[in-house]
Parts: C-alpha cells; structure tokens; sequence
C-alpha cells in the first residue's frame, strides 16, 4: 500500500523528469524503501518525497541555473553562486507533517491503488512481446502501462518457474527439490501475497532462498540462487555465455584504455608505502602492460595498499595478474565460476619483482564486489594481505542465467566450481570480511598507520 | 524574487561533487554519502538530485562512468572530472575564506578553517 502511493507521488513528478531520469528515481525511492522500513523511517520518506514534489513543481525539471557566471570567473577558474544553507525550522516540520498527513487522507479517500496499475514494475508488467524494451520509463505513457491480467496468478507463474529451475537445475538435486518444495508450500500458504512489485518479489524469493538452503546445510557464502528484476526486458533464447563476445571485449578494451586502465592512483606514500588505487579490473588484453608498468612503479616499496574501495570488480585475469606480483611461487586462486577462462594459478614468480614478501594492505567498502571480492577473499584466505575497511558486497556472480519474465530471471548454480580448499566456501550474500573493520573513509589513513609500524 | 534564489541547486550540487570527490556513485549512494557529509542536515529528494547531476553534466563538472556490475546495470554511476575537481577546490577554498573573515570578525571561534 504505502508502496503504491509513494508510486502515484512519484506520478506527479513532471513528465520530462520521468523520461530522462525515471528508473533511476524510482530506483533511489526502491533503495529507500528497502533501507528504511521502521514506520518513523517511511514517515521522513513520504515527507521526503512530498517536499521534493513540491519543490520541483515551483523549481520545474531542470530549470538550468549556470553553474558558472561571467563574474564567477577568477583567474580562469569557475566557480559556484553563493551558497546559502539554512537551518531548518520547527514550523516547516509541523507545516511538513500536516500537509503530509492530509496528502496521505486524500489519496486513500480519493484513490484506490487498483486504479494505478501503471505504478513502476508492478508484478504482471509485460506480455512477453518485448514491445518497448528501448523506451525510457513512463509510467503515464499509454504504451507503457503494463497489462494486468490477474497479478496473484503471474506472482504465482513466477514462483512455480523459480522452484521449477530450483528442481531441475541446481547442482545438488536433493537441495534443489527441497527448496523447490519449501517454495511452493511458503506460496500456497500465500506467505507471497503482500508482495506486489517486481522487485520486491525478487528480493524475497532471494532471501527466501539464501535462509532456506544455509538452513539445508550449504556453507555460508557458497552460491545457490537468487532472483533478479530488471528494468530493461531480459532478451529471450539460452543464458548468455559466461564469457564476454568478442565485439563486448573490444568495447570493454577500448573503454579501459580511455580511464587508464581504471587505475586511479599509481604513487609511493611517505615511509616508501606503494599505493595503488583501482576503480575496476581491466581488460586484461587491453591493460596486461599498463598493469605490469603501475606494478613496476611501486616495485621497492616496503609496503603495498592497494585501494579497492568501490571497485565493483571486472576481469578476473587482470586481479590474477596484480596477485602473481604477490607470491614467490605459483598460488592458487579460487574462482567460483565453473567454466571460468581466468587461470587457477598466478603467474609467480615474476622475473624483478621486490614484492613478493613485502606487506600488503588492501582496502574495502561494502561496494567492493564481483572480481575484486575474488582478489580479496584469496588474498584473505592465502592470509597474504590485511584487508582493511568495510564488509564487500558479497555478490559472487558464479550462477547460469535463466530467464523468466520479460523483468525476472535467475542466477543458479547448475554446475559445481572447482573444489574450494579454503574454510569459507565462498563470499555469496555474506562478503568479504574486513580484518580491520573501519569505515571505508577511514580505511586509507588505518592502513597507512598500520604499514608504516611494521616499516618501523 | 529571482528565480536563482528559490533553487536549492548551488548547495546541493556542490555537496554532490563533494560526495564523488574520492568515489564514483549511483544516485542513492550519493544521496546517502550527502546525508552523511552534513551529518543528516540534507537529503536530497530525487528531483532535486537528478536536476543537480543534469546540470552538473551539462556542464562538464561529472561525468557519467560505465557500469561493469552486470547485476546493477540499471543504476548510471558518476565520477567527478577533472574540471569538477577544480572548480569544487575553488569553492571549498572560497568557503575557507568567508569562514577566515567570520573569524577575523570574531563572528566564530577557533583558530583554524
């Protein structure tokens, strides 16, 4: 409920918003919603976005102020208007709250949500025709407006096909055919039924998944399944391979090249700390010399950071190849992906390389995902570097794809990686445990202090 | 009343670049990161961070960056160019000075800015 009306808020915002930048906004809200579930929480939330309606409703969409005006200009340099920042008062809160409150009456008087089937990823949105797949999100535009059917039935059709999938294609069949039927028991006892949204009903039978099969008996981190929404139409035929094509790798090649291999800062620090800060893993075809040239820089430090705070990850070869910098034999690295093209092992050791025993730190954030949480967790598990900063996403993406809806699909693991030797069988859902647990601001001045004591 | 003095927009682009300063963001993180730097003070709505980011791009000071989280493409992250960077050095420094002056007119305590 409070849903569909935070969905016919966001009705009123003005149509140009909408169409270039909807399914971000609704996103934002999504996040929110997601975050903040206390009733105090949802109250600032609806405030929130009533506040910002009414604020773009006198500012309009975009109203364009430059940024820069010809006095602002010193030297050559743009600068910002005035900044005024207020402090809120007490009124506008009391003013807030009761325009909220009457806001709120009028819609549930007024309008009943069977009314706005054309709320953002209502559950029965599509016909499976692809229609549309490129237009930007509208949900007034008519050519939109999902067709509803019957959205009990298409929430029960989606539940039916995941523990279909479960049951035929997860690795282990007997765990599959027991969340298979604890799924259909949990939708036949309508445990489903408040849930309305795509993404919503993606995100629960995901958590209903990861609670069902730790309590079968899988490890904590190993990968079973998880259900995912999106906005764009999911393309139809079998599951994309798991390498990219050879037109994505040069795309990818060429788009590496332009941010300097995603390396974002290449430098020696006081007290001979080598400090490398990546935002991605390259292409490894297109960075292999870029990355050996920023290896090579730092190569007579005493210690090594390397920064992954909000890299959400990339190519597994190229996080091989920084790792063959670390060890002084070939080591092995665990990749949970089954038909993985990345190497078991690094390439030590490489020939000039000072590297090998010197101490290393590398830096988390609870963005930190995909291929950088592989480098990570191996390092951890080697226990060849400190990992300092935040818990890491937790998202391995080891699963086949399966499509099915024109939003839902499923990520499932159908065949087994290769066998872990570590103590945690993986980072699914439960990420990359910090041995420094700090903030991710924090984490850079923590690991600086931490290698220059043991430099001294 | 002028137009320019209704809108928000100057503050909050400004703590938007700040956000990106050291990290590139999607738009619930950057309106998180923002609620964070003023200690909960701002949050911004999703109109009013979507027209800061239009205008910020328009103006070259973020740029949009690809997405390589295949689980995420739906959300656009943004990173602080190089122009972005200078221009939100400048400002800072701008509001170190007017904080300078307030202390010289003994207007706030404290010895440094």
């Amino acid at each position: 409920m409070f849903e569909r009306l935070l969905a016919f808020l966001f009705c009123l915002y003005p149509l140009e918003f909408r169409r270039a930048y909807g399914r971000e906004a609704w996103q934002l809200i999504q996040d929110r919603l997601r975050v903040e579930r206390s009733v105090p929480m949802r109250v600032r939330l609806l405030l929130d976005l009533v506040r910002d309606l009414l604020a773009m409703s006198v500012r309009g969409w975009h109203p364009n102020p430059a940024l820069i005006t010809a006095g602002d200009v010193r030297d050559g340099t743009p600068r910002f208007q005035m900044i005024e920042v207020q402090p809120r008062r007490p009124e506008w809160y009391v003013a807030g709250m009761l325009s909220s409150v009457l806001m709120f009456a009028s819609f549930t008087l007024l309008f009943q949500p069977e009314n706005f089937p054309n709320a953002p990823a209502q559950l029965g949105e599509g016909d499976g025709s692809g229609r549309d797949s490129d237009a930007p999100f509208d949900p007034n535009s008519p050519q939109q407006q999902p067709v509803i059917v019957d959205p009990a039935a298409e929430r029960r059709k989606i539940i039916e096909e995941v523990a279909a999938n479960l049951r035929d294609r997860y690795v282990d069949r007997a765990i599959g055919q027991q969340l298979s039927n604890a799924l259909l028991a949990q939708e036949k006892n309508r445990d489903f039924e408040s849930v309305h949204t795509g993404p919503e009903l993606a995100e629960r039978l995901t958590n209903r998944i990861h609670e069902m099969s730790r309590a079968l008996g899988v490890p904590a981190g190993a990968y079973v399944a998880d259900v995912l929404y999106s906005e764009m139409i999911l393309p139809e035929g079998p599951p994309p391979a798991m390498t990219l094509t050879p037109e994505a790798r040069e795309q990818a090649r060429i788009a590496a090249q332009r941010q300097n291999c995603y390396f974002q800062t290449i430098e020696m620090l006081p007290n001979d700390i080598g400090y490398l800060k990546l935002i991605g893993f390259p292409n490894f075809d297109a960075c292999e010399d870029m990355t050996r040239k920023a290896m090579q820089t730092v190569n007579n430090a005493s210690a090594l950071i390397i920064d992954l705070r909000g890299n959400r990850g990339g190519y597994g070869e190229t996080a091989l190849q920084i790792a063959g910098y670390l060890f002084d034999r070939p080591t092995f690295l665990w990749d949970p992906r089954p038909h993985t093209i990345v190497p078991a092992e690094t390439a030590s050791p490489v020939a000039s390389n000072k590297l090998a025993d010197k101490p290393v730190y590398v830096l988390t954030s609870s963005t930190t995902g995909s291929a950088a949480e592989y480098f990570v967790y191996n390092l951890k598990m080697l226990k060849r570097a400190t990992i300092v900063g935040e818990r890491t996403a937790g998202n391995q993406h080891s699963g086949a794809f399966r499509r099915i809806t024109d939003h839902i699909g499923m990520g499932i693991q159908e065949e087994s990686p290769a066998a872990n030797p570590f103590p945690i069988k993986g980072w699914e859902t439960i990420g990359v445990e910090p041995d420094v647990n700090v903030s991710r601001d924090e984490a850079l001045e923590t690991a600086k202090k931490l290698a220059a004591s043991r430099a001294r | 009343m002028p137009k320019q003095k209704l809108s928000p927009l100057p503050a909050a682009a400004f703590q938007i670049m700040m956000s990106l300063a050291d990290q590139d963001l999607h738009g619930y993180e950057i309106m998180r990161r923002v609620e964070e730097q003023t200690d909960g003070r701002t949050r911004l709505g999703p109109g009013t961070l979507y027209s800061s980011i239009q205008t910020l791009l328009e103006a070259g000071f973020i740029a949009e960056v690809s997405n390589d989280n295949a689980s995420d493409e739906r959300r656009r992250y943004y990173r602080l160019t190089a122009s972005g960077r200078k221009a939100s050095r400048e400002e800072a420094e701008r509001l170190a000075g007017v904080v300078r002056l307030a202390r010289s007119k003994k207007l706030l305590k404290g010895e440094y800015v």
